[in-house]
């Protein structure tokens, strides 16, 4: 038990301890009447503390009512039911046992009693008075003897007074001065003591001519005795001087007027003495009787409180429980304080809680494996060089990771949003779009998609695969991309640097042999011939020397094209560059009009400037070659800067207003041996666009609608 | 409840009474005892004394405490004697009893210890105390010499030291009845006593 229950039990012990114990004070117990003060002040204390408690109780309750705390009104309700079944019937016990003890008081105190001791008590004093009256006239006598006699402290007068005493039947009997001086006594104890004089009222009262005076006064046994006093005035023969003398007569009041005078008098006295008490007493009572009542109230109301708060503290322990349940906590656990059915509802409570925590651990438990998993997923694919994309089934944007980001390329707005809306803000996207949108019967499909991204001009294998409905997206698609731009290069460069190697040696090497047999077919058979022969083998052998040669050039064109280019990169001012390469094509004043319409503060772009050169120039002479003869040709050259992707580019075009590009070779106008011209070696357009792509750049031809040819050139600003 | 209850039964208590005084005391110190006397007046309420004479023993103590004076510290108690004094009434003859008891065996009125029995007439001996025609006759008895011979404990430095007694003169409710002890701490007509006087005790 802890010191604040014992101290609980203990209050009310004491405190009921107290109230018994004034009960029975009030009740005049022997043990317990002395300390009647102290017993009420401790039940006074008692009363003080508990209307304290009560007080600051009803306080408590107060507050958790306003804070509308679990379980306040309950105790406030069961406050009221315990408080109004005990008050109710202790007001009206209080109430009846008050009057009853005012009317039992008063009912002892009868009216005919009360007559009857008040005759017994005149009864007496007539009685008494009568006796007074002759004991006075007794004394009177004996007096007058004593009158006759001269009256001195000798033996004679003693002996006279102990015959008067004996004759008279008195106890004691002596002569005094009037100044109260003994002059001789006689007493029926053998005159031991020295005999009380009479008062001096009593004095003074014979002297001033009483006769006499008599006076009930308590004996030395516990009864009564008459003192009696009376003049004795001696007779001239007797004294000369007539000297006045006192004789006072001390007789024991007969037995039977003692008893039955004491008796009406004791009982006469006790009922003086009862009608004296009548009015502490009730008040002795009712005070009693009303400390009792409050401190019985206010320990019913005080257990009642306890009781109350007792049995709503589960309650309002659930209610708290039940809150923090509700906010997620499943960590409460409520203390089981009874093994009652609200003990039971608690028990309840905590299994459930425990039930909810464990769920909520396994979960919990659930979520870090989930995460852990997404948190090596992400990992996983933030370091995969290939991109994923994942969409849902309408090709919204789900995820995506830091490839692709880097790759096509992706911001933080992307998410969420569709795919194809994506190509209205980021043009460059729509091939890869179109790839993944196109409607598909198979579950996977794969495709390479060309990219004008930030990087450049790149080329993309897409692999789609149609997510499964256990995956959590279902109907939604995941798109590995894979750069192959570097790859394809690669291997385009592997395969033309095989390609030439071949020619040199297949084509290139019995070309020498076949010149130089001609040659010398010329040298030895020429001067030998004669016309017609002569003239004959000198064109033939002029063609083969020819053609050999063309033969040659065209090989060392193709090698060239062929071989990978070593570049040389510095940042090059590029509308300076055109300018040069324009001024070597500056054509005859009048035929062909040329126009320069260059960016200013046009950025300058990393290019190795030998090979930038050989591309403009190219595009020129092919421009030339295209207007050649026709009237008010022209061609402009442009330059400006341009955003493909997120990133920043410059674009050049070269613009004649010639006949444009055949339709029939618009698509493959920069493939190798595509041309127009008789004496080209269809590597032209070849060679510049491997020029433009050795720069991560991108070039396209297309006839605008205004007319002529068109060479767009993007070259990014790195 | 209760003030309710007290305000219903004590509507009509009788007016306040008067206080004792202390008029006088003479002390002095006689071997291993004090002998003690005090004057007093002792005016009893009308309340207390229709209870003497409706046969209730009324009993007025003289609480006396011996102090050594000391000059930075409280006085030191060296002892505390009560005498007592009891009134009645003798129902039977009409007379008025004082009975003194104190601790060396008390006295009154100028006389030896009435422990031989009263005295009647005015301020006779009879049987064991002292009995007076009339109330009045009783307590004048009473206040002109109140006495007693304290026994001291310890032998008192009377050159070297200074003591003093303090003396009150109250009545005795533990000694009442019982019903009217209750109603004698709440009543204003049985609030009396005097004020604690102090009195240098002389060699």
């Amino acid at each position: 038990m802890t010191p604040a229950r014992l101290l609980l039990a203990l209050v009310p012990a004491a405190l009921l301890a107290a109230l018994v114990m004034l009960a029975l004070a009030a009740l005049h117990s022997p043990a317990l009447i002395r300390h009647y003060p102290v017993l009420l002040a401790l039940n006074i204390a008692g009363i003080a503390l508990l209307s304290g408690v009560m007080v600051y109780g009803a306080w408590r309750l107060a507050l958790h009512l306003r804070a509308r705390r679990p379980g306040a009104r309950l105790t406030l309700r069961m406050l009221t039911a315990f408080g109004a079944l005990a008050l109710a019937p202790l007001v009206v016990v209080y109430f009846f046992s008050v009057q009853f003890v005012n009317r039992g008081i008063d009912s002892w105190f009868d009216v005919r009693i009360e007559e009857a001791l008040n005759k017994a008590s005149l009864l007496r004093r007539n009685t008494l008075e009568a006796l007074r009256r002759d004991l006075v006239e007794q004394a009177a006598a004996d007096a007058a003897a004593l009158a006759q006699t001269p009256l001195s402290p000798d033996a004679a007068t003693v002996r006279l007074l102990d015959d008067l005493r004996r004759a008279g039947d008195y106890e004691e009997l002596a002569v005094f001065t009037p100044g109260g001086d003994v002059v001789a006594a006689s007493g029926a104890r053998g005159g031991a003591l020295i005999p009380v004089a009479p008062a001096s009222a009593v004095l003074a009262a014979l002297g001033g001519g009483g006769r006499g005076h008599a006076e009930l006064e308590p004996g030395g046994d516990g009864g009564l005795q008459w003192r009696v006093a009376v003049t004795v005035n001696q007779a001239p023969a007797a004294s000369p001087a007539a000297a006045l003398y006192v004789l006072q007569a001390v007789k024991v009041l007969p037995l039977r007027y003692a008893t039955l005078g004491a008796g009406i008098q004791t009982a006469l006295a006790e009922y003086e003495r009862l009608v004296f008490l009548r009015r502490p007493l009730k008040f002795s009572f009712v005070v009693t009787l009303t400390v009792i009542t409050l401190m019985t109230v206010l320990l019913a109301a005080w257990l009642a409180l306890m009781f109350a708060r007792r049995l709503a503290a589960p309650l309002g322990q659930l209610a708290t429980g039940q809150r923090a349940v509700a906010k997620g906590d499943y960590r409460t656990r409520l203390t089981v304080t009874s093994g009652d059915d609200l003990g039971a509802l608690v028990q309840s409570f905590n299994e459930m809680t425990g039930q909810l925590r464990q769920a909520q651990n396994q979960a919990e438990q659930s979520r870090r494996e989930s995460e852990m998993q997404r948190t090596y997923l992400e990992t996983v694919m933030a370091h995969l060089s290939s991109a994923v994309l994942v969409l849902d089934r309408d090709f919204n944007v789900h995820t995506y990771n830091k490839a692709a980001r880097a790759m096509l390329p992706l911001g933080p707005a992307c998410q969420g949003r569709a795919l194809n809306a994506l190509v209205a803000d980021e043009p460059h996207l729509a091939p890869l779009a179109q790839a993944i949108t196109a409607p598909r019967r198979d579950a996977e499909w794969q495709s390479e998609v060309p990219l004008a991204g930030g990087g450049g001009r790149r080329v993309l294998i897409c692999r789609c695969t149609r997510l499964p409905p256990e995956s959590g997206l279902p109907g939604g698609y995941v798109a590995v991309l894979d750069d192959v731009t570097d790859l394809i290069r690669s291997q385009r460069d592997a395969a033309w640097g095989e390609v030439a190697r071949r020619l040199a040696h297949e084509i290139k090497n019995p070309l020498t042999p076949i010149r130089l047999s001609a040659e010398r077919m010329r040298q030895k058979f020429l001067p030998q011939l004669e016309e017609p022969g002569r003239g004959a083998m000198d064109r033939a052998t002029r063609t083969i020397v020819q053609q050999v040669e063309s033969m040659k050039r065209m090989v060392d064109a193709f090698s060239g094209y062929a071989q990978p280019m070593r570049m040389q990169t510095a940042p090059v001012d590029l509308n300076q560059l055109i300018r040069d390469v324009m001024a070597l094509h500056e054509p005859p004043a009048g035929k062909i009009k040329t126009a320069l319409e260059l960016a200013a503060d046009l950025p300058r772009p990393e290019v190795d400037p030998g090979r930038m050169r050989q591309v403009f120039n190219n595009l020129m002479i092919n421009a030339l070659d295209a207007l050649g003869g026709r009237d008010r040709a022209a061609v402009t050259v442009r330059t400006k800067v341009v955003r493909r992707g997120g990133a920043e580019y410059v674009e050049a075009l070269v613009h004649d207003n010639g006949p444009g590009f055949p339709a029939g070779i618009l698509d493959r106008l920069f493939e190798p041996y595509v041309t127009t011209k008789d004496k080209g070696t269809g590597l032209g357009l070849a060679i510049v666009k491997r020029i433009v792509e050795e720069h991560d750049g991108v070039i396209a031809a297309e006839n605008p609608p205004a007319g002529g040819a068109l060479v767009r050139i993007l070259l990014p600003l790195r | 409840m209760v003030t309710a209850a007290v305000m219903v039964i004590i509507p009509a208590a009788p007016a306040a009474a008067r206080d004792f005084r202390i008029v006088d005391v003479a002390a002095a110190v006689d071997g291993a005892a004090i002998d003690f006397r005090a004057v007093l007046e002792l005016p009893l309420s009308e309340e207390a004394a229709e209870a003497v004479d409706k046969g209730i023993a009324v009993t007025l103590g003289l609480n006396i405490d011996l102090l050594r004076e000391r000059e930075w510290w409280w006085d030191k108690g060296l002892g505390t004697w009560q005498v007592r004094a009891e009134l009645r009434r003798h129902r039977p003859s009409g007379r008025y009893l004082v009975r003194v008891d104190g601790p060396g065996g008390g006295g009154s009125g100028g006389l030896d210890s009435g422990n031989g029995g009263f005295t009647s007439g005015n301020g006779e001996a009879t049987g064991n105390g002292r009995s007076f025609p009339s109330l009045d006759a009783a307590l004048e008895h009473l206040g002109r010499g109140l006495g007693a011979r304290l026994p001291l404990t310890e032998s008192l430095q009377l050159r070297r030291e200074r003591y003093r007694l303090k003396v009150k003169a109250v009545v005795l409710f533990d000694m009442l009845p019982a019903p009217l002890r209750l109603w004698a701490y709440v009543a204003p007509s049985w609030r009396m006593a005097s004020r604690a006087s102090s009195w240098p005790l002389a060699p």
